[in-house]
């Protein structure tokens, strides 16, 4: 089992290196140049070559990025080049903001899909499979956006409930997370569904039965368990993306997270935050899914390693 | 692994998992951390004005982007509002558009109009209680010479401190703009101190001047919090208001969704929008007793560009149809709902350089544009678009295509339609490409533009320069203009007149010529700028051109019933 660990953690890092390079290579090689957004059109060639040296953006890629790399390795992701605030610091005062919308979302999605997947399968083909079915429809059909809106308007306009904007407060919170949450709440339950059904269908299942045990007992403590497999995988994913956050319901919402810096350091093309960032959602995702993993050890007896 | 192993595995990772999971949720926004602290939570701040303390009244503004970076100006090329709170100029401009002073209270130009003398208004002081006078300055402008907006100052040779209020600037030429430098929302002068007390912190974190107000605190992407300065009471005589602010706070929000951003200033949550909702969502406010709606000109022009080297596009005469074929009435209509004003010139008509420069200018007129299409050798092809039949420097049979760069954002694509439906009209076919705002200037960069769809935003006759003197080939002046008597012109204007108003003069000839000779442009619309907000809001009086850029804009505004 360490052993287990250990090879995937070190397996994380070429990892993190290829996606740091893509990264940075798609960066680099895009039409758009940082150092324009910095000087502003009117500035003479001069200034701009200055600023270009200053940034050490005239150095060749290959150079840029080793330079980078070892900043990253020793924990420094360098500086906003609009701002001269360190990444590092940048990334850590709106993570907070984006991981609780994120947790939240996610705690709503799966808390209320897995028990509405897990009773459309034992009552299959009765009005709560049924409606199950037509939540994932609509889920999947709905565009976050419109639901936000639709929310804001209903809860904080015309209800006046809750505040249409921000973020700090349990209330702030609300709208948002439904807005993030429910869309997917469908979709899972379906699968939650499916993966129940093929369960308990098993011999082993009904062995169980056969000996006598509880309905309840078979459900939770049997099938579900071999049926959550693959719901496991999706949440492994699911933890990763909420670090990289919505920036679709950050910007509805007013709340400034990460999503709202990573498209403001895109349209300023500020390389070193959308860097950091780009680096913090892949550890992340690699993180989400060695957590995945090792959930499936823990539920699954079968896989060993 | 043995049974007791594996129980013992599977509690340390629930444990670690619910750690997890407890220590995220628990991971709360951090609070407003501020040098000075204050006692009123700003994180998405939403107390409507009659919810607040008694004595203590918020101004809470609306807008849609940050657009700056940083309030450091050696190293930004773009600013916004608190600028303009925070920091103040040596020369302002008022209501009709004049330089008048503010930090500098008189100056004068020596005889050969190479030297300026500028006297400081005394009694100054910045936030952190250090003196404003002559030294600042002169530490401000070489600070200024080494950063980004250094183009600012860049002839001058000398800055030499008089005494403590009185410096003088020498030149190596006459420079009749340097007024207009020492006024715009970059000139904001900062305390000395401050910059070079807080180094990298400096501009995010700080930002010390000598304005109405003071900065509290910036939460990147998510508001400003600034503070009245209670010492304030050097604005000068001809404002109305010299003494300190009228409100205890101003509140920047930043509301990227536009609905979002009306929701909440229905909801009283803003009181002043400074980014405006669509134009189609605008009739609503106005004759509305709740809200007051204000719009002005903008320092805007929109207009199609044409490269002047490209085959296709080389002949004056095709140039002048483009202008031709274009229906502005129409487009302000339909597109903007009436706001904004169609231009057939170059320059905003505030700027007084376009004075009858409109009657050499082409107007909306089909019948000429198909016409000198003719004469320059194009004909109708079978599917309506152009046939090359005999147009020097273009092959016989050759189609008129061309590509037709603009903005991507939605108001953009709907004007590019609207133009490419009337350049289709003369037989004009324009393929459009929308690309973002860096694509759009390494694009241009690049060479190679055929038509473009663009804008400038700037309140100076010299934007004809950036965009036309032959020194800035091939970029800015991507359209090709190449024309030594146009740059003499310029250069006379520029660097060769010693007064602001002879300089204006020149420009409304340099205004002429390019029209007339080259035509790179056909100009589309001079935009509009709209501020709505609710009728508490009392004395909001932005400028001519410069809208919220403008120190004593802030100074006055205020709320009340």
């Amino acid at each position: 089992m360490t052993t287990y660990l250990i090879r995937r953690f070190l397996l994380a890092i070429p990892v993190l290196i290829i996606t740091a390079l893509l990264v940075f290579l798609a960066l680099h090689l895009s039409p758009g140049d940082p150092v324009d957004v910095i000087v502003g059109p009117i500035a003479p060639e001069a200034v701009r070559e200055r600023v270009r040296t200053q940034l050490g953006l005239d150095r060749p890629l290959p150079v840029q990025f080793v330079v980078y790399m070892s900043h990253v390795a020793r924990g420094d992701l360098g500086q906003s080049i609009l701002s001269r605030r360190p990444v590092a610091e940048m990334i850590r005062e709106k993570l907070p903001v984006t991981v609780e919308l994120g947790v939240a979302a996610f705690t709503v999605t799966y808390l209320l899909a897995i028990p509405l997947g897990t009773l459309a399968a034992l009552k299959r083909n009765s009005f709560l499979d049924w409606f199950s079915m037509i939540l994932a429809l609509l889920g999947v059909s709905t565009p976050g956006f419109w639901l936000a809106l639709l929310l804001i308007y209903t809860f904080a306009v015309h209800l006046k409930l809750l505040p249409p904007t921000g973020y700090g407060s349990l209330e702030h919170l609300i709208l948002p997370t439904l807005a993030l949450g429910l869309p997917r709440v469908g979709q899972v339950a379906r699968i939650t569904r499916s993966s129940l059904l093929e369960v308990v269908g098993q011999d082993y299942i009904r062995t169980a039965r056969a000996k006598g045990l509880a309905e309840r007992t078979v459900v939770i403590v049997h099938a579900l368990r071999n049926a959550l497999i693959p719901i496991i995988s999706l949440m492994g994913l699911d933890l990763g993306y909420i670090v990289g956050g919505s920036v679709v319901i950050e910007s509805v919402f007013a709340r400034a997270g990460v999503g709202a810096m990573m498209l403001g350091a895109i349209y300023s093309r500020d390389f070193p935050v959308l860097q950091g960032c780009m680096f913090v959602l892949a550890v992340a995702i690699v993180l989400g899914n060695i957590l995945a993993d090792l959930a499936y050890v823990i539920v699954d007896p079968r896989i060993r390693h | 692994m043995s049974d007791r192993q594996h129980v013992v595995w599977r509690m340390v990772l629930s444990v670690v998992t619910v750690a997890l999971v407890v220590g995220m949720a628990g991971c709360r926004p951090a609070a407003p951390t501020a040098a000075p602290t204050t006692a009123e939570p700003t994180e998405g701040t939403e107390a409507p004005p009659t919810e607040a303390p008694a004595e203590e009244v918020t101004l809470v503004v609306g807008v849609a982007n940050q657009y700056g970076e940083t309030l450091d100006i050696f190293n930004t090329a773009t600013t916004m509002e608190p600028h303009n709170m925070i920091y103040e100029p040596l020369v302002a401009v008022d209501q009709n558009y004049e330089f008048q002073p503010w930090l500098a209270e008189r100056w004068e130009t020596s005889e050969d109009g190479l030297t300026w003398t500028f006297y400081l208004r005394q009694g100054v002081k910045f936030h952190d209680g250090t003196d404003f006078n002559a030294d600042v300055v002169k530490w401000w402008l070489e600070g200024m010479l080494e950063g980004v907006n250094s183009y600012m100052f860049e002839s001058m040779t000398e800055a030499e401190v008089i005494d403590d209020y009185t410096i003088a600037l020498t030149f190596d030429a006459p420079f009749p703009n340097l007024l207009y430098n020492l006024s715009t929302s970059f000139s904001g002068i900062m305390s000395q101190a401050a910059y070079e007390q807080y180094g990298d912190e400096y501009g995010t974190k700080y930002a010390v001047g000598t304005g109405p107000f003071m900065l509290e605190e910036w939460v990147q992407n998510d508001h400003l919090l600034l503070v009245r300065n209670p010492d304030y009471n050097w604005a000068p005589e001809w404002t109305g208001h010299t003494g300190p602010a009228r409100v205890d706070k101003i509140l920047y929000r930043i509301i990227p969704e536009d609905a979002t951003r009306t929701i909440e200033l229905q909801a009283g949550n803003v009181d002043l929008l400074l980014s405006p909702p669509p134009p189609r969502e605008l009739p609503q406010y106005q004759n509305n007793p709740d809200y007051f709606y204000i719009t002005g000109s903008a320092a805007t022009i929109q207009f199609i560009g044409m490269n002047v080297n490209d085959p296709l596009f080389q002949d004056l005469r095709t140039r002048q149809a483009v202008g031709h074929a274009l229906d502005r009435d129409l487009i302000v209509e339909t597109i903007y709902q009436g706001l904004g004003r169609p231009t057939t010139t170059y320059l905003p008509a505030e700027l007084g350089g376009d004075v009858g420069v409109a009657a050499v200018a082409p107007s909306y007129d089909l019948a000429q544009a198909q016409a000198l299409l003719a004469d320059v050798g194009w004909v109708p092809g079978p599917d309506g678009i152009l046939v090359a039949q005999n147009v020097e420097g273009v092959a016989p049979g050759t189609r008129f295509e061309v590509t037709y760069w603009t903005y991507q954002e939605d108001e953009y694509r709907r004007l590019a339609e609207a133009t490419q439906s009337m350049l289709g009209d003369i037989g004009i076919k324009a393929n459009i490409q929308l690309m973002d705002n860096p694509t759009y200037s390494a694009q241009l960069k690049g060479g190679g533009c055929q038509a473009i769809l663009r804008q400038y935003e700037w309140d100076n006759n010299d934007i004809l320069e950036w965009f036309h003197h032959g020194k800035y080939l091939p970029y800015p002046n991507y359209l090709g203009v190449d024309d030594p008597e146009f740059d003499a012109m310029l250069d006379e204007a520029n660097f060769n007149t010693p007064t602001w108003e002879e300089r204006d003069e020149l420009y409304v000839e340099i205004h002429k010529y390019l029209i007339e000779n080259w035509y790179p442009w056909a100009p589309i619309r001079q935009a509009a700028v709209v501020y709505i907000g609710r009728s508490t809001v009392q004395d909001f009086e932005p400028i001519p051109l410069r809208g919220t850029s403008s120190v004593s804009t802030w100074l006055k505004v205020h709320l009340g019933e």
